[in-house]
């Protein structure tokens, strides 16, 4: 009996100093001393501190996006501007006259269409999300798994693809052809009325080339030094809350968004495996490797741009994380660890990259605050600065 | 009733193993019927069971397995 009642105030001992480190250690989570980080994050970004990144990984500094470069071989001209814009809403591009590119690029949804999967032609289903095309002038291979080299490459692929507009190219220019709107728009364009698929692509890679991210909360903070009267470098200063700039701290610190999400875009432009292959389950997708047909290619996709992020939600290749928590519990947790089982060529694995982080609950929530601040409305057409 | 019991039993289990779950939550997408007690058992990290009493149920227990990314957080019995 004695020995029962000793034992039980031990454990009621134990239980109140677990709960004391507990609350110690919860506290600990909120000493953030963001004065000091609002001043830190104030400065010039080479004087932030050093982004915590794996050493094989060289980031660039996050930062205000560039002013538009287009291609030597397909420079801006507001007419060919113009004609893409109208080619990029017009659903005469598929064999139904009922899907237009727009119809997954949705402005008021992102540039994406709000779907898990998106639909095609006669309500098919596709595998894949539809990605945003705000700033895809700053891309450098397109689609999940990288298969297009350019953007008027891509630009043509939706429309040959039977699950998607299902039409063929000689079609289209037969098509359009008899539009008298598109011989003025072509000929304005190009200076003949000569409609080709080249052209087509051409037109279409230069209206989303125009397609870049408005000035976001994390611009304008960037930006207050920049301003010349003290009330309004005060306004741009604070158009990051206390929370967004401790997120971003963490984002380039302990969360280690920066080993993928770099740069202006926020994005490496290069392909990882996160887990998320479904390898011989109902939902496998193999990623790049159908494209490559290189093993280590087996369930990796491209880093999508984190600009806009919030505004199209779900995320992820197969659209499955509608929820941004749920999303960052994924990455906190290290991901899926899937481990390679080298008796079988294609079983995936997942990237080094990704690391249990073994972030709290209100680490999260800065981190989706600065998510936020990196989240303007979805881009005005032809919101480019053009170079 | 015994009939109907037998059928019940038939159409298995869904079992939720918090042990497996790292809260990513992606299958609650597709959750309807199980949407609530499944919240609730993540909530409390509580593994549990769940019997399938329908055609309909199977298919969504059926859903949510396969959109699980773990690959052991939800399972058939």
């Amino acid at each position: 009996m004695m020995y029962k009642k000793t034992t039980f105030v031990i454990f009621n001992r134990l239980v109140k100093i677990c709960a004391v480190i507990a609350i110690f250690t919860s506290c600990a989570s909120y000493s953030v001393d963001f004065e000091a980080l609002r001043k830190i994050y104030s400065q010039a970004s080479h004087l932030w501190p050093k982004a915590e990144v794996d050493e094989s990984i060289n980031a660039t500094e996050i930062g205000l996006l560039p002013a538009v470069t287009f291609p030597k071989e397909n420079p801006y001209q507001a007419n060919k501007h113009k004609l893409g814009e109208h080619l990029f809403h017009d659903g005469k591009l598929s064999r139904s006259k009922q899907i237009a590119c727009a119809t997954c690029h949705d402005h008021d949804l992102g540039w994406a269409d709000g779907r898990k999967t998106s639909f095609g032609h006669n309500r098919q289903k596709g595998k894949r999300n539809a990605p945003t095309i705000e700033n895809v002038a700053f891309g450098k291979e397109f689609f999940w798994d990288g298969r297009a080299q350019t953007l008027e490459q891509q630009a043509l692929m939706p429309i040959q693809d039977p699950l998607e507009m299902n039409f063929t190219l000689p079609e289209l220019e037969a098509r359009l052809k008899q539009d008298r709107q598109y011989l003025t728009l072509f000929k304005a364009a190009y200076g003949s009325d000569e409609i080709t698929a080249k052209k087509i692509a051409m037109a279409l890679a230069t209206y989303q080339r125009t397609l870049v991210s408005r000035r976001s909360d994390f611009d304008r903070f960037l930006l207050a030094p920049e301003q010349k009267n003290n009330k309004m470098q005060k306004i741009y200063n604070s158009a990051m809350s206390d929370k967004a700039i401790w997120g971003m701290h963490l984002f380039r610190t302990k969360a280690g968004c920066m080993n993928c999400h770099y740069g202006a875009t926020f994005s490496d432009k290069k392909f990882h495996n996160l887990g998320l292959t479904y390898y011989k389950r109902k939902y496998q997708d193999l990623g790049r490797y159908q494209y490559t047909k290189q093993p280590e290619d087996v369930g990796k996709f491209k880093t999508p741009g984190l600009r806009g992020v919030l505004n199209t939600k779900p995320w992820m290749h197969n659209g499955f994380f509608g929820d941004l928590t749920g999303l960052l519990n994924f990455y906190n947790a290290g991901g899926v660890q899937i481990k390679k089982n080298n008796l079988d060529a294609l079983s995936p694995k997942t990237s080094n990259l990704l690391k249990p982080l073994s972030l709290n609950n209100e680490e999260i929530a800065a981190l989706i605050a600065f998510l936020q601040a990196i989240s303007p409305a979805p881009a005005h057409n032809s919101a480019a600065r053009i170079q | 009733m015994s009939i109907l019991l037998a059928t019940t039993v038939s159409l298995g289990q869904l079992c939720y193993n918090a042990d497996h779950d790292i809260n990513s939550a992606e299958f609650m997408r597709a959750a309807s019927h199980y949407q609530q007690v499944l919240a609730k058992a993540m909530e409390q990290k509580k593994s549990q069971c769940w019997i399938i009493s329908s055609e309909k149920q199977r298919q969504e227990a059926t859903l949510l397995v396969s959109m699980d990314a773990t690959e052991g957080t939800l399972a058939l019995k």
